[in-house]
């Protein structure tokens, strides 16, 4: 067994606030052996961060706390160690990476100059310029990087840069903490590639901070599960996936929602094939759209460049009918959405709701207000942010009752019974009524906003990225309930995700869109096993899956 | 955050904060009891008694009108009841009179005093008389009441004109809050101190007219944050939804934007009730404020520089108005800590 680099025994960290002290990991254990690609899995607020920034020295601020235990990196006890000391290990032997890279470089500094920086932080200035072009090589960044500002610079080179700086003193620990989450599915397979790649050539061991089972499935040697402070099961990768053993790690994995194997599924007859059957009646439908922002404009502020977020797509939504939209971030799905819906005018096409013109680039079609809400009833939406989704200021209650006696959909004596008939349906308890989002989870949020969705009883729900920001096991149980409620009320759904196993599991057709313009479109069944369009291709094949290798 | 504390709404979350904030929240106490105390004006400071009995019969003159026939006297205009006091016939008879704790109005001169005025502080006047012979105390009582009065009215109007100017900038964008906000530049780049001064001489100087004319430029500050929230909050998840949800936009303004914006607005409140008062100390300081002889904190401070030998006159002023704005500064200080985004987030 090869030498251990990191050591965490018995580790309990706290968080002091007045006179008490909550505990966020109750005596955590594990090792990283040299060389090793180490996994750390957990839900969020799981204590998973907490426990890998105490591999560097650092404890949660402010507050942070260790109230037992010990950190040993290669032998020596951290929290033992004067900051002095510390401060000399940090980046010199352990090198971090975040998940968010563009908040991890300098704005206000070329990104040579900060590479260099970092080199010169714990070291001689002597071939130091070769040393930042050797490794820039080694994260595979054209040498034009340096002189460029990191705004210039994507995700994903933002997040090699960082890499590169993490790596720049060969540290026998890299921590990366979520450094894919923030990018796209493509550009996190790179990333994911490099990282394994860098730790064969430099013989660095990797602690992989993920929420995400199907990464750690890929590249992982060993894992540790950790849920509400604990780490509740510990061993190798294929062990795991081949029978996890404490009861909350089956449940993760089975929350996981799985896109099968290209070629592995039996494409439907045609007979049987449900989606996409023509005597469905259409209830939204986009001809021609297309959406322009003017991104540059000349001294007299008028615009003189454009980019097209969405690029004359047509688009139809059935009766009882789920279609999903994915594409990369920046694809123009989410304007696509909102312009379906009217909540942003199309520059060009038209919109038709139920056969009858709705909205057009002059406005929307309706003549009265009353006649604007008759339509805005049948289309709902529901978004990614429960943060900023739900109004702060109004109680459950509030968010609930305000749109169904807006629309007369019943009398204000009624209105609480109905508003705990829709809590009931979203499975929240009726005493949820009375109380404000804040004292709500991310989860629960989301189940408020569906309701609120729900309460016009619609035809059509605009999902917009509603499970992105979730947690792997409450994402299935909102998308349990979403199908649940599909059955139930014979709802529409127009699914924008970038997860292409999210939308698998919802969906009868998918459409894929790239840079404004759908590029691949027909039943999931059919796209998934064989996609015609390359991008189709080289979005699934990015889709790290469970039981890939 | 505490569990006891989840199901608490912002407003009440705030309000918490505030009072937990020690030196805010006694500065509020205080700051409502002088005001309070104030409006009682002449159950407080004045030259009427409370109560009084004259032959048998029991008079509220604080409240109701006397003439001075009635109480025996020759004149059918209202009696003086200081003067009645130390009539010979009054202090004979089984008559007496409660005077309020400031036995003196803000306007009547003590004239009676062989010393020329002002007086120095006495058992009699205990701050003292200004140049006119009016006694300093009562003067800065009921000043203090017409201060915080106007500055209220200033802040409420203020604050109205304002969130509506600028909520319907960020409400509607576009062109219409283009053009908007060059008009508010142009009239914000009005002197406006010589348009009150003007206003003033042209409609005749009164507490209306300043409250107006002042109100008129009083907005333009408060609007720019108000236009640069509903601007931000417009995007948000809640206000789509609510339009998806076909409410109007008089809901999304009033229910779902504005609560959300108030935020800058009643952090900037307590500072505009400070500008207030400060203002119009200033503009009664330079001779263009309230009509004399209203009882005025500025003239009272414009006395004290004429008569830099009474020290009386300009220590009471200073000293009321740095306490007052002493005290408002710590309530402001207060709800700008209860409105901190970043204890939110806790």
């Amino acid at each position: 067994m090869s030498r251990e680099v990191l050591k965490i025994e018995g580790l309990r960290i706290g968080v002091k606030s007045g006179a008490e002290t909550r505990e966020l990991t109750h005596g955590t254990d594990l090792s990283v052996r040299a060389g090793e690609f180490f996994a750390l899995v957990g839900e969020s607020g799981s204590g998973k961060t907490i426990t890998a920034q105490a591999a560097l020295g650092f404890l949660p601020q402010p507050g942070g706390t260790r109230l037992a235990g010990r950190v040993e990196l290669d032998g020596r006890d951290l929290f033992s160690l004067p900051e002095e000391e510390l401060r000399k290990i940090r980046g010199k032997e352990v090198g971090l990476v975040f998940q968010e890279p563009s908040s991890a470089l300098d704005p206000l500094m070329r990104v040579g100059r900060q590479l260099k920086e970092t080199l010169l932080l714990h070291g001689g200035s002597e071939g130091a310029d070769e040393r930042v072009r050797e490794m820039l090589r080694a994260v595979e960044l054209p040498e034009r990087v340096l002189d460029a500002w990191p705004h210039e610079l994507s995700g994903g080179m933002q997040q090699r840069a960082v890499i590169a700086m993490a790596l720049m003193h060969r540290p026998s620990l890299l921590v990366a903490d979520e450094p894919t989450t923030a990018l796209d599915v493509t550009i996190q397979a790179q990333v994911l590639e490099l990282l394994a790649k860098l730790r064969k050539e430099l013989d660095v061991a990797v602690l992989f901070v993920t929420h995400n089972l199907a990464l750690v499935a890929q590249r992982a040697d060993r894992l540790a599960v950790m849920e509400k402070g604990s780490i509740v099961e510990e061993g190798s990768v294929e062990d795991f996936f081949r029978a996890p053993k404490h009861p909350y790690s089956r449940r993760l994995l089975a929350s996981v929602p799985k896109l099968p194997e290209p070629g592995r599924i039996s494409v439907p007859d045609a007979g049987a094939e449900k989606a996409g059957t023509p005597e469905r009646r259409t209830i939204l439908e986009g001809r021609g759209l297309r959406v322009r922002f003017a991104t540059k404009f000349d001294l007299l502020g008028r615009p003189t460049e454009w980019l097209d977020a969405v690029d004359g797509v047509d688009v139809a939504v059935g009766e009882d009918h789920a279609l999903g939209l994915v594409g990369e971030s920046g694809s123009g799905k989410s304007t696509l959405g909102q312009t379906l819906l009217g909540l942003r005018l199309p520059s060009e096409g038209e919109v038709f709701a139920d056969g009858a013109l709705f909205a057009t680039p002059a406005g929307l079609a309706m003549r009265s207000a009353a006649e604007e809400r008759a339509f805005r009833r049948r289309f709902q939406i529901v978004f990614q942010d429960t943060a900023s989704s739900l109004n702060p200021r109004s109680t459950v209650f509030d968010i609930l009752a305000r749109p169904m006696l807006a629309h007369g959909i019943c009398a204000k004596a009624d209105a609480r019974r109905r508003c705990a008939e829709l809590l009931d349906l979203v499975e929240l308890p009726s005493d949820s009524l009375g109380r404000f989002p804040h004292a709500f989870s991310g989860g629960q949020r989301q189940r408020v906003a569906i309701a609120r969705a729900l309460s016009l009883r619609p035809k059509l729900l605009v999902c917009d990225e509603i499970v992105s920001a979730l947690d792997v096991t409450i994402q299935a149980q909102i998308l349990g309930l979403l199908k649940r409620l599909r059955k139930e009320f014979r709802l529409s759904l127009l699914f924008i995700a970038h997860d292409l196993a999210v939308v698998h599991e919802v969906c009868d057709d998918v459409a894929v869109m790239k840079s404004g313009r759908i590029v691949e479109r027909g039943p999931c069944a059919e796209v998934f096993a064989r996609p015609s369009d390359p991008y189709t291709k080289k979005l699934l094949a990015a889709v790290p899956r469970i039981g890939a290798e | 955050m505490a569990p006891e504390e989840e199901n608490l709404s912002v407003g009440r979350l705030r309000w918490r904060r505030f009072r937990s904030v020690r030196r805010a929240w006694w500065s509020l106490i205080v700051l409502g009891a002088l005001f309070a105390v104030s409006l009682l004006g002449p159950l407080v400071a004045g030259d009427r008694p409370l109560l009084m009995e004259y032959e048998g019969e029991l008079f509220v003159p604080v409240f109701a009108f006397h003439s001075d026939a009635e109480f025996g006297g020759s004149r059918a205009s209202e009696a003086d009841y200081v003067a009645l006091k130390s009539r010979a016939d009054f202090a004979e008879g089984p008559n007496w009179m409660v005077f309020p704790v400031v036995p003196h109005s803000p306007y009547r001169s003590h004239l009676d005093s062989p010393e020329p005025p002002p007086h120095a502080p006495s058992a009699e006047h205990w701050l003292g008389t200004d140049a006119s012979a009016r006694d300093v105390l009562s003067r800065l009582i009921h000043g203090f009441r017409v201060s915080m009065l106007f500055a209220l009215a200033l802040t409420l109007v203020s604050a109205f004109l304002g969130i509506l100017v600028g909520g319907a900038q960020g409400f509607f964008g576009g062109k219409f809050d283009i053009v908007a906000q060059r008009l508010v530049e142009i009239w914000s780049a009005l002197p406006f101190l010589y348009v009150v001064i003007l206003v003033g001489s042209v409609f005749g100087r009164s507490f209306w007219m300043l409250l107006l004319s002042m109100a008129a430029f009083g907005w333009i500050g408060l609007s720019y944050y108000m236009r640069g929230e509903f601007l931000r909050l417009r995007n948000f998840g809640y206000v789509k939804a609510a339009r998806a949800l076909g409410m109007g936009r008089f809901h999304i303004f009033v229910h779902e934007i504005l609560p959300n914006a108030a935020t800058p607005a009643v952090t900037l409140l307590p500072f505009t009730l400070i500008g207030g008062i400060g203002s119009l100390t200033a503009l009664d300081f330079l001779g263009f404020g309230l009509q004399p002889p209203t009882p005025s904190w500025g003239e009272l401070l414009s006395q004290g520089l004429q008569h830099l030998y009474a020290p009386w006159i300009a220590v009471s002023a200073v000293a009321a108005l740095f306490f007052t704005l002493l005290l408002a500064t710590f309530v402001g200080e207060g709800v700008r800590a209860a409105f901190d985004p970043r204890a939110e987030r806790r």
